[in-house]
């Protein structure tokens, strides 16, 4: 029988990796080959029927008897240290690791807001609908306790931000209703920015001309 | 008595001027027939439902060719209400001329379109002018610089476009500003607007008055018209209407239709306008403006109605704020706005419609069409 297996290290494997592909050659599977790994993710390993699993194996595992061998899903255990080794018959597969429940959050409604003023303990923003961009226009009064305190430096006139407003699942089963204000972030104007927009206007200059002051013409 | 029987959907007859303005809250166009099929449209503002220049959609109901019939586009100024939707009526009025402002024509002005490319943030006044350049730029022949197919840049005492032999009666546009002076100041509100090295990127807002909007007087046949756009007055007498009212370059005349200048503000009145510009009792049609503080106010009307019998509103705001009602939402959502937001209201309603026709060009025979929630004063 073969002894020398690929070691395997699930950290390195992308996770949600979805394909089902080997992780090791067939042959013998020492303990220390086994990496701590995510224990939602499942391996499957095929051994000879008649083979008692070690306990570095167990606990969880899914049994299905194929003809003379067993296929056993299962995910890897560290309580045992001693040295163990288990027989392969084929290469063992990472499985697609079962769906995580996650908390979900159901928009219902979007808008991108412009700030206009700020003023005191609330500000006034020009609100778009994203929903249904075929409404009007809204001009809203938002108290400045909306916005997060990491936001409160864009506070201001020209600033851009999205105001979502749905429902949150969590994962108990529990819906509630959240209001989510984000501010938009670009980066600052740099140098090379500026000489960008020099290079800009000169061009639209010499395409359609320049005024002076002066006279205008 | 003006009302809404008449067919909207009627084009003028041959000799017949026609002057329509458009408004649904936020923002305006003026659409100008001259006679002879000949057309111009002032500004621009766009449908909510269907996002297309109301000016357009209004010609192309009448069933006018607008690659051939629009003759001229004037964008006044630069802000957002005014110009909304001009890069579609230049790509489609393919006979057209495009004029703005001078004060436009600036380098301080292409920085600031220059900046709102690059921080995609684009406010739709710079998105509008971006596009603007580049229809020009494209409707150039090769190797000709787009300069000679526009913009126009349009100051004060300047003519923009005239028709003499041919069509029912000659028509001269004039521009009434801006002034040299007025230009001066754009070029430093433009510089203080720049973006700085180190500061964030964002969305341009423009807060400061108006001083460099393009005021146009129209003279067809035996009427006069005077387009106010949204100029405002200002303490300098170089700028403003006290450089209009004073300038003795500008045409001579009253005029018979006006188009009252900043949804009828205190701060864009002045009486010597009334006095010196227009016959007694002129046509006044003005756009209603629900943002920030809602104009026309109560004494504004007033005071307009103590100017003119003849004075009209594209639009009427349902609500004390100047606004409209909001449409309702999913029943979750108006607890949570109900809980969270202070004030809030919709900034648009109906698409109002003023129209003024007068055939033979006689100012006597002007005939005034109220549509879609416009009313009289």
């Amino acid at each position: 029988m073969k002894t020398a297996v690929n070691r395997f290290n699930p950290v390195q494997d992308p996770p949600g990796e979805t394909a089902r592909r080997p992780i090791s050659k067939i042959g013998v599977l020492p303990q220390e080959q086994w990496s701590p790994d995510d224990p939602t993710v499942l391996y499957e390993v095929i051994v000879p029927h008649q083979v008692a699993l070690p306990g570095w194996v167990e606990p969880s595992m899914r049994a299905v008897t194929e003809g003379t061998e067993s296929t056993r899903t299962t995910s890897q255990t560290f309580g045992s240290r001693a040295s163990a080794e288990l027989p392969v018959l084929r290469a063992v597969r990472r499985l697609p690791p079962f769906p995580r429940p996650r908390e979900r959050f159901m928009v219902l409604q979007q808008w991108e807001g412009t700030v206009v003023t700020v003023s005191g303990e609330e500000f006034i923003a020009v609100m778009r609908d994203l929903t249904n961009p075929s409404r009007p226009d809204e001009e809203t009064t938002l108290p400045i306790d909306e916005v997060p305190e990491s936001d409160r430096r864009l506070l201001v006139s020209g600033a851009v931000f999205y105001w979502s407003l749905g429902y949150k699942e969590t994962l108990s089963g529990q819906r509630e209703r959240v209001a989510a204000l984000r501010f938009r972030r670009l980066p600052v104007w740099t140098s090379s920015d500026l000489r960008d927009l020099q290079r800009k206007a000169d061009e639209y200059a010499r395409l359609f001309g320049r005024s002076t002051p002066a006279t205008g013409s | 008595m003006p009302g809404s029987s008449a067919d909207l959907h009627q084009p003028p007859v041959v000799d017949e001027i026609e002057v329509s303005l458009f408004g649904p809250g936020v923002g305006e166009s003026a659409v100008v027939h001259l006679g002879g099929g000949d057309w111009i449209i002032v500004d621009s503002c766009v449908e909510r439902t269907t996002g297309r220049p109301i000016a357009l959609r209004y010609l192309e109901d009448l069933g006018v060719d607008v690659a051939k019939a629009i003759k001229l586009i004037v964008v006044t100024h630069w802000h957002d209400d005014h110009i909304n939707g001009v890069a579609a009526i230049l790509r489609a009025a393919q006979s057209a001329r495009i004029a703005c402002s001078a004060a436009l024509r600036s380098e301080e002005f292409y920085k600031l379109i220059a900046a709102s490319e690059r921080a995609m943030m684009v406010s739709p006044g710079s998105a509008e002018f971006s596009a603007i350049f580049e229809i020009l730029t494209k409707r150039a022949a090769p190797g000709v610089r787009p300069e000679s197919v526009g913009p126009d840049w349009v100051q004060a005492n300047r003519r923009l476009w005239q028709r003499q032999g041919s069509g029912p009666c000659p028509v001269d546009i004039f521009s009434l500003s801006p002034s040299a002076a007025s230009m001066t100041l754009a070029f430093r509100e433009f510089a203080q607007m720049l973006p700085q090295e180190g500061t964030t990127k964002r969305r341009l807002i423009a807060q400061t008055p108006n001083e460099v909007a393009v005021v146009l007087w129209i003279e067809a046949g035996d009427i006069r018209i005077l387009l106010g756009a949204d100029l405002e007055n200002t303490c300098n007498p170089d700028t403003g209407w006290q450089a209009i009212v004073t300038s003795d370059a500008r045409p001579t005349g009253l005029a018979h239709v006006f188009k009252v200048p900043h949804h009828g503000s205190a701060n864009a009145d002045h009486p010597d306008v009334w006095v010196t510009m227009l016959v007694i009792n002129p046509h006044a049609v003005l756009t209603a403006f629900s943002r920030g503080h809602p104009l026309p106010t109560a004494a504004d009307i007033e005071r307009l109605k103590g100017r003119t019998p003849n004075a009209y509103c594209t639009t009427r705001a349902t609500r004390a704020d100047g606004g409209w009602a909001p449409p309702r939402r999913d029943a979750a959502v108006e607890r949570t706005l109900k809980e969270v937001i202070r004030t809030r209201k919709a900034l648009t309603g109906p698409m109002g419609h003023i129209r003024l026709r007068a055939r033979h060009f006689t100012p006597d025979s002007i005939q005034v069409d109220l549509f879609n929630g416009a009313y009289r004063l």
